[in-house]
Order: C-alpha cells, then structure tokens, then sequence
C-alpha cells in the first residue's frame, strides 16, 4: 500500500488529534520495543546455543572443524541475519501510523478500518472546494474516541521476547556453569567455537599421550603388532581401562598399567583406522601395515695392510661371512629396499681359543680384567645416506669379530632381526715352496744338467723366488764347499704363485764333485718373515769314476733281474712241456685249459717285465756312453745284449704269448690245439736260448765293466788320500807343534774328519784288494794277481792304518807326506790296470773279427755320434741354464737379444 | 747292431727337442747391487767354458770326418762343424741367448742327419 500524503500547498491538511496520535506513538514504541528485544535475544540464544554445541560435543567425541564452522555459522546467523531481518519487520515495517492502523486491524478490525480512515483522511488530497474540514475533524474526533475506549496494547502480535528471555538465560547460566566447573574444558571450547579452523585440539579429561604414534603409523605387515599408549601427564583422569580396535575387528581393551595401555593386535595385512577409546578421549589412528626393510645388498670394503701393497678388495657379504687379515679395514656398506632412518651396529671380539681358557676359572680365580674388557662390545657409529649405510673402518686384529646390524626405516619399522656379519680373522700365512719333477735324491755328473719346476704358492702375493744351494765334500778337500743361489723370479703383490721350469747345471756354478743340497726359496710381503726354503734336494755330484761305480751297480742289478726273467721263462717252458705231454684231447678238457690260461698269464707277465727291464738297460747305456771313460768293448757288448732283450720284448715273448692264447681257442680242434702248444713251446726254446746270449754278453761287459772299476776304485782312493793331504795343508799353520787337545774346535773337527776319511779310505783298499783276488780266481788274469802281490807286499793295509792313527794323533807332516805317497802308489797300480785293459780291450776287438771289419767300423762311428750329440745336449742344456741364470741378474738381461 | 744305435739316437733326440726352443722372457727381479759383478762373472766364466768344450767337441767331429769315406756323410760333418764354430764364437762371447740355443739344435740335427745318412748306407750295404 502506498501512503500518499497531502501537500501543504495544494491540500487542506487536518492533524490527527492529539490523543489519538500519542495513543498509536505509544502502540508503536511497545512494538519496537518487543520487537527488537526479540531479535537481540534471538541472537544471542544463538551464540550461547552454538557454543553450548561444541562444548558438548566436544565431551563426546572429537567435533572437526567443519562442523564447528557451521555450528559457529548457524548461531551467528540468528544475530546476523535473523534479528537485521526481525527489526527490519517490526520496526523499519511499522514505523507509519498507516502501518500501526493496518496492524491494530488484524485484531481490531472497524477499529483498525476507522484509524486508517482517520489517517487517510488526514492527507486527503482532493481539492479545497470539495471537502469539509468540520466533517473531517468530527470524523477524526469520533476516531479517536472510539480508539480511547480501546486498550490497543491488545492489538500488539504475541510477544516472545520473555521466553527468549528465559532461554538466553538458562544457556547462558549453563555456559557460565561449564566455564566455572570445567574452565579447561569450557575455554578450549570456547576456543573451538570461535575459531573453527584452527588447529585447537579437543580436551578431554583423559588424556592419552599419542605423539608416539605416526599419521599413519606403519606396522609391520601380516605381523602381530603393539600399540602402547601412555597417559599423558596433564590427564585429569586415569581411567582403569581403554579399548581399542583396528578397523572392524574386535574391541580389546587393555588395562592401565605404569600409566599406560598396550594393545596387542593380531598380524594386519590392509591398511585401516586403529579407534582409541579411554573415557572421554578417543583417537582415530591410521594404521598400514607394511614390508619390513630388508638390505638388498651387504658388502664390504676390505683393505688389507698396507705392506701386503694390495687394492681395496670388494666382498659380498649376503653370507655373513668373510675372513680378513690380520690388520685390515672393513668398510661394511649396505643398501636397504627404501629409506632409513636409523641403524646401529657394535663389534662383538670373539674370544680365540687360547682365549677361553684363559678365561675359565682356574681354581676359583677370576680370569684377567683385560681379557674381559677387550671382548665388550663397542658400538659403531653408522653412517646412513637416503637407503645406504656404511660403518666406519673396523679394524680387524687377532681376533674374530661378529657386527650385529639392524636398521629402522623412515616409517619406523626395524628389521626382523639383525644380520650378524663374521668376519674372521686370519693370519698372514707363510708361503711355501718346493721343488718337482726331480727325485728327493739324484746322481749325477757336473756337467749334467738338471731340469725341474720351482712352485711357490702364498696366500696373498710372493714377492721372490728362488734357488739356492749348499755343498758339502763328502771327502776332505783344501777346497770351499759350493754355495751360492738365483732370484728365479720377482713376484708381485698379486703374484699368489710360481710355477718355473729351471735348469741347474754344476759346472754352469763351479760346482765340483760333491754332495749339493739344492732348495728353492720363496718369499711373501708380510715384513720381518724372510725366506721360505723347500724342503732340499740332495744333488750327488760324482767324478767319472763314482759314476762308473753306480753305473756297475746298476748294471748288476740289471744282470740279476735278467737272470731273474730267464729262470722263470725256463720254468714256463717246462710247464708247458708238461702239458704237451699230454693227449690232443685232455689238452682242451677245461683244467688244461685254464692251465693254459694260466701259463699265459705268467708269460705277459715276463714279458713285461722284459720291457721294463730293457728300459732299464737303454737308460743305464746311454748313462754310459754320457760317462765317456767306458771303455768302447764294454759299450758293445751292452749294446749287443740290449738288441737281444729289446727283441725278446717285441717280438719273441710276444709270439710265445699268442702261441699260448691260440692253443686255449675254444673253436680249436684238438691237434691244432696241440700244434699251436708244440709252437709255443719251440718259440720259448728260441728265446730262452737268445736270453741266455743276452746274458753272455751283459756277463762279459760286467767283467770288463769290473776291471775297469777297479782302475776307478785305484784312481779314487789315490784322490782321497790327496784330500786327506790337502785338508791337512790347509790347517797347517793352525795345528802343526801343537796337542790335539789344545787345538780350537773347527781344526779338531777338520782332524777328526780326515782321520774318519783316512779309516774309509783303508777300508776301500782292502775290499779291493779282496776283490781283485777274486776277480783274479775267476778270470785267471796275470795282471790282477801281479797286482795283488805288489798290494800285499807294500803292506798298504798296515800302512794305512798307521796313517789313520798319525792323522788322528795330529802329526801333521807324516801325515801329509804318507798320504801323498800312497796317493802316488795307487796311481801308478791303476795305470798298471790301465794299461793291461787298453792292451786287452785291443785283443778282444781282434778277437771279435779282426778289429777292421764294417760292423765295427759302423757301431764305432755311431758310438762317437751318440756321445758327440749328447755331449751337444748337454752344451745347449748348459747354455739354457746360463741363460736363466743371467735373466735373473739384471733386466736388461732379459730381454732377447737379436 | 747300428739300427740299435740309430733307434737309441731316435729315443735320445725327442727329449731335448722340447727344450730346443727359447723360453719366453722372463721378468727379471731388480737387481742387487753386491752380486750383479760376482753373477755376470759366473755367466761370462760359464759361458767360456762352455765355448771350449763346444771347441773340443768340434775338433772330435773333425777326427770323425777325416775318418769317413762317404761324401755325404762328410758333407754333413763338415756343416757340422762350421755350425760348431758359431756356436763357439757366440759363447766365447758369453751369448747364451735363443740364437746360440738354436745353432746348437740345428748341430744336434745335422749330427743325427749324418747318422742316419750312415745307418741308410749301412742298411743298403
């Protein structure tokens, strides 16, 4: 409706009476009054309730901050929008007396009616000429006097501002109340309330202390987990019990104990909410279960000690295990699948034997403290770098350690178990060496050369190998024993092994007849060890004649084995008769048979050891011929008796044996069977027959190879007893005039060895001349009986004799004069020898077809080329060795020249 | 009798052949200043020696060339010893090396070439 008032220049304007006026001011001012006081009660009914809200939200359960927004939004906006909106109705909406009128009719209506009549009437706007100002006045006068008789307060609409009134006061009485009685609790509210999104935490009587458990919190996965929650200390309560659960499962409560509840849940696979409930507290705690962190890879770096010169070595560790040298460095370097955060390891010294006992109580007494302090852990710093750790250098003594290492992850989770790492430790160990490929004991000749391989081996790396030899006379001689030694090979820090070929010949060092011990030597990097030597090889080196002495012993024994091979073919042959002996038919019958079997059995067998035999004899020939002082005959007729056995060995044993093997076939008929034994048996004749040649001429050979030998034995007694001389000459000056007690202990021992020398050399004499009279019975030679008359008649033994007791008594003159002497005497008995054989060695080629003849001229001429090319061996032998030998004095020397 | 000797020969000559080659070079090890004068002096002696038992060997095959009738046997002695002259040479100069080493193998050859020269005329004869 739209109120249109009259202008005062165009209309007649006629006031509203006094009375009527100031009853409708008064109406007016009633209604604003209830009016307004509504909308301010409602505001802060609004306000209180809210906060009244929270708080009590708050004491059941944790309120998030959107809904304490829109609680906060919803209590102001009964102040903020509701009460703008109530006064702008009652107030702003009723401040006119059209207003008032329109409202007072709602419950007076003729009343309401009348008044607007009355106020309308007042700005009526119609011309001057048209209206009656005394109508209008009276019309007005009887308004007002009707509304006089009227309490209009009637017409005011119902009034709430009392009951809002009531309700403000009871919310603000019971916000008063909470603020008073739980003033903690009422201002974190308030402070809740207020500010909505800030991060004001809830307050609850109980309070837990969480801080120990992440957003999530990783547990282990598929693993039966515990939450221990502490109360905290501001708690205002300390309830009894708390309950639990991990998403839907079942609640398990837990009881208070030292302040705090631990809940144990089975093994979680899902990731989910753990619910925490104790009193009024309660948490929502994200839990997820997760791998533990595992090492990918565990290694370590191993530094050896410095002196062994070596790199940093890497080693995988997955086995927890490795050996470290004495004075290394471990570095242990491991990578996990994600990343840490923690790790922590110690150093666990294990106790070595000797260790534990030591640490047992002896009779009740405590081990030593040391022993004990030493084996207490010591804990590491580790070094953690995103998934890596690494410890720092651990230094490995003598003992062995153990590191336990565990790990935590970002999300907190440790390993299952820690990994022990061993790392034992172990000593630098000695290198050996040693030599291969020669007997531990060896005959040879000076200018022989000798080949073997030096192997060294060492642990960690050999810095040289090498030989080195050492002589000692067997007989006293003026001069110095050998001694000397080679670098074969200079190793590095790497070099874990030698395997060198080398070659030693005598003459190549000066090395006169002696007995050599030769050893290789080794040495590693470990400081103050010094060499390793081998275990030595004993080196005979021998003079001509020695040689030609071990060479007849050899060749008697060679002879005794042919012997030997004869007799058993002969018994073969005679069995063999035997079974001829019998029927054609009997022969097949199966014990014949395996008679038969049987005889071949021993004939393969023979004829083995025919083959082995005639090796035997190859190698002792050409020893011989290497000799060069055997004599030619001798040579020949142990060549003949070599063609022999090297027949009987492939061919003739060989056709008796498969005579044998066809006499047993099964598809034989009884007369071939029969035959083929007659064969066997005519076959075996002929070898025994040549065997027995063989024999003649190995027999002879030996003869002369005898009588040769004495003329050696003669020859070397004569060498002794110069030595003997010699020995003494050197010491002359030391012993002469003086008592044998008096003497210093290295010329007593010179003596004692002379005089011991001296007794052998006696001895030697008397065996030969015992053997050249029996030599003499056998062959019946002139030579060797003037000999043994010349021998006894010079009464040598009693001489020798004399002499032993003279070098013993230290008289030295006689000594040296005697010795010469009978050193002359028997050279000139061995050239006597000497030139009986040549004279007898020229009658027995006569003798053998008139010394001219082509086999001769033929078996000479290969006997000067056999020796010519051993002999060149033996030179390009020696150069090898020297060539060696100067490659280990200098660099430079090395290299191959053009 | 000669086919025993030249088979011996045969079973002779296959043992050194191996060791007719020169080695690899060895490294050397540094050397040591007391025993390198005393060392090369054993060499050089060695060497000598071995040069004149080189020389005696070459004044045999000269006695056993003279003693030959057969030009193709005395043809082969006579390389012979002209080879054993170098040979000679170089170690009187102490060359011990690989050369020396394989003029010695070529004389072994050679001898055993005139052996089995001889062994063929004998077996023929």
């Amino acid at each position: 409706m739209k109120d249109q008032l009259p202008d005062k220049n165009d209309h007649l304007e006629i006031q509203i009476p006094a009375g009527l006026s100031t009853q409708l001011e008064e109406f007016k001012k009633r209604l604003w009054k209830i009016k307004i006081a509504e909308a301010m009660l409602a505001g802060f009914f609004g306000l209180l309730f809210s906060f009244l809200l929270v708080f009590a939200f708050d004491r059941l359960f944790e309120t998030s901050g959107a809904i304490r927004l829109i609680i906060l939004l919803c209590g102001i906006s009964l102040f903020v929008i509701f009460a703008p909106y109530w006064i702008h109705r009652w107030v702003y909406g009723h401040r006119r007396e059209n207003q008032l009128a329109r409202l007072i009719s709602r419950r007076f209506p003729r009343l309401g009616d009348r008044l607007l009549g009355a106020v309308e009437l007042q700005s009526q706007n119609e011309s001057v000429e048209t209206l009656s100002p005394e109508l209008r006045a009276a019309a007005m006068q009887s308004v007002t006097a009707e509304a006089a008789g009227r309490n209009l307060s009637m017409a005011l609409p119902a009034a709430r501002h009392r009951k809002w009134t009531l309700a403000v006061m009871i919310l603000f009485i019971l916000s008063v109340t909470g603020l008073v009685c739980m003033p903690e609790a009422g201002i974190n509210s308030l402070k809740r309330w207020l500010m909505p999104l800030a991060q004001t935490e809830r307050f609850t009587f109980t309070q837990l202390d969480i801080s120990g458990i992440g957003s999530p919190q990783y547990i282990p996965y598929g693993e039966s987990f515990s939450i221990v929650v502490p109360l905290s200390e501001d708690t205002n309560r300390q309830p009894a019990t708390a309950r639990a659960r991990y998403g839907k499962g079942e609640w398990i409560e837990a009881p208070l104990k030292n302040n705090t509840y631990t809940f144990t849940f089975p093994g979680q696979r899902a990731k989910d909410i753990v619910r925490l409930e104790a009193d009024d507290a309660n948490y929502d705690l994200v839990f997820e279960p997760t791998i533990r962190p595992a090492l990918k890879s565990v290694r370590a770096s191993l530094k050896l000690p410095d002196y062994l010169k070596r790199e940093v070595i890497d080693v995988d560790l997955r086995s927890g295990f490795t050996t470290a040298l004495e004075g290394s460095e471990v570095i242990i370097r491991a990578t996990a699948d994600r990343s840490l955060s923690e790790a922590y390891a110690e150093i666990q010294t294990l106790p070595k034997d000797e260790d534990q006992r030591n640490t047992t109580k002896i009779d009740g007494v405590n081990p030593p403290k040391e022993t004990i302090e030493t084996r207490r852990p010591a804990k590491i710093d580790v070094k953690i770098d995103g998934r890596n750790i690494s410890t720092p250098p651990i230094n490995i003594a003598s003992h062995s350690v153990v590191i336990p290492l565990n790990w935590k992850d970002t999300y907190g989770l440790t390993a299952e178990k820690p990994i022990n790492i061993r790392i034992e430790a172990t000593k630098d160990q000695a290198p050996s060496t040693y030599i291969q490929g020669i007997d531990k004991q060896h005959i040879m000749l000076a200018e022989e050369t000798l080949s073997f391989e030096i192997l060294a081996e060492d642990d960690f790396g050999l810095k040289a190998c090498g030989i080195s030899w050492q002589g000692e006379f067997t007989n006293p001689t003026s001069g110095e024993p050998a001694k000397g030694e080679a670098t074969t090979e200079q190793g590095n820090p790497h070099q874990a092994t030698f395997n060198l070929p080398w070659k030693f010949c005598p003459d190549n060092h000066n090395i006169t007849p002696q007995r050599v011990l030769l050893s290789s030597w080794t040495e590693d990097y470990y400081p103050g060890r010094g060499r390793v030597y081998s275990e030595p090889i004993t080196l005979y080196i021998l003079t001509r004649d020695e040689h030609a002495q071990v060479l007849k012993n050899e060749f008697d024994r060679v002879i005794g084995e042919l012997e030997d091979i004869a007799r058993k073919e002969q018994n073969l042959n005679d069995e063999n008769q035997r079974l001829e002996m019998k029927d054609a038919k009997d022969l097949q019958k199966d014990e014949n048979r395996k008679k038969l079997q049987d005889q071949q059995d021993r004939e393969k067998e023979n004829k083995e050891n025919m083959e082995n035999l005639t090796k035997k004899m190859e190698k002792l020939f050409k020893d011989s011929v290497r000799n060069g002082e055997i004599d030619k005959d001798i040579l020949k007729k142990m060549s003949e008796a070599l063609d022999s056995m090297k027949e009987l060995s492939e061919q003739d044993l060989p056709k008796v044996e498969k005579k044998l093997q066809d006499a047993q076939s099964q598809r034989n008929t009884p007369e071939k069977s029969k035959n083929d034994l007659k064969e066997a048996i005519e076959e075996q004749k002929k070898a025994i027959e040549k065997m027995k040649q063989a024999l003649k001429k190995a027999n002879e050979a030996n003869q002369n190879f005898e009588a040769g030998t004495f003329v050696n034995r003669l020859k070397r007694a004569a060498s002794e007893e110069d030595g003997i001389a010699s020995s003494i000459v050197g010491i002359i000056n030391q012993v002469i005039g003086h008592q044998l007690q008096d003497l210093d202990p290295v010329e007593k021992r010179a003596i004692k060895e002379a005089k011991n020398q001296q007794q052998k050399t006696a001895a030697d004499v008397r065996w030969i001349q015992e053997d050249l009279y029996h030599y003499h019975a056998r062959t019946g030679k002139e030579v060797h009986k003037k000999l043994v008359d010349s021998m006894r008649s010079s009464r040598i033994d009693e001489a020798m004799e004399l002499l032993s007791g003279n070098v013993s008594r230290n008289i030295s003159y006689k000594s040296i004069y005697q010795s010469k002497m009978w050193a002359k005497q028997l050279r000139t008995w061995a050239k006597l020898l000497k030139g009986d054989k040549n004279q007898g060695g020229g009658g027995g080629g006569g003798g053998g077809g008139g010394g001219g003849n082509q086999e001769d001229q033929d078996f000479e001429f290969m006997l000067k080329v056999m020796r010519m090319i051993q002999a060149e061996q033996g030179i390009r032998l020696r150069t090898r060795a020297l060539e060696d030998f100067k490659r280990t004095i200098t660099p430079r020397a090395a290299t191959i020249s053009p | 009798m000669t086919k025993l000797f030249f088979y011996l020969l045969c079973a002779v000559l296959p043992i050194h052949y191996s060791s007719g080659e020169p080695d690899t070079p060895k490294s050397a090890p540094p050397a040591t200043d007391q025993s390198i004068a005393d060392k090369l002096k054993t060499h050089d002696l060695g060497a000598k020696k071995l040069g004149a038992e080189q020389d005696d060997l070459s004044a045999d095959v000269q006695d056993l060339y003279e003693e030959q009738t057969d030009v193709e046997v005395k043809k082969l002695l006579r390389q012979v010893e002209e080879i054993m002259a170098d040979a000679t040479d170089r170690l009187e100069i102490s060359k011990t090396d690989g050369a020396t080493i394989a003029i010695q193998t070529e004389i072994i050859e050679k001898i055993f070439e005139a052996a089995k020269k001889k062994e063929q005329q004998g077996g023929g004869g």
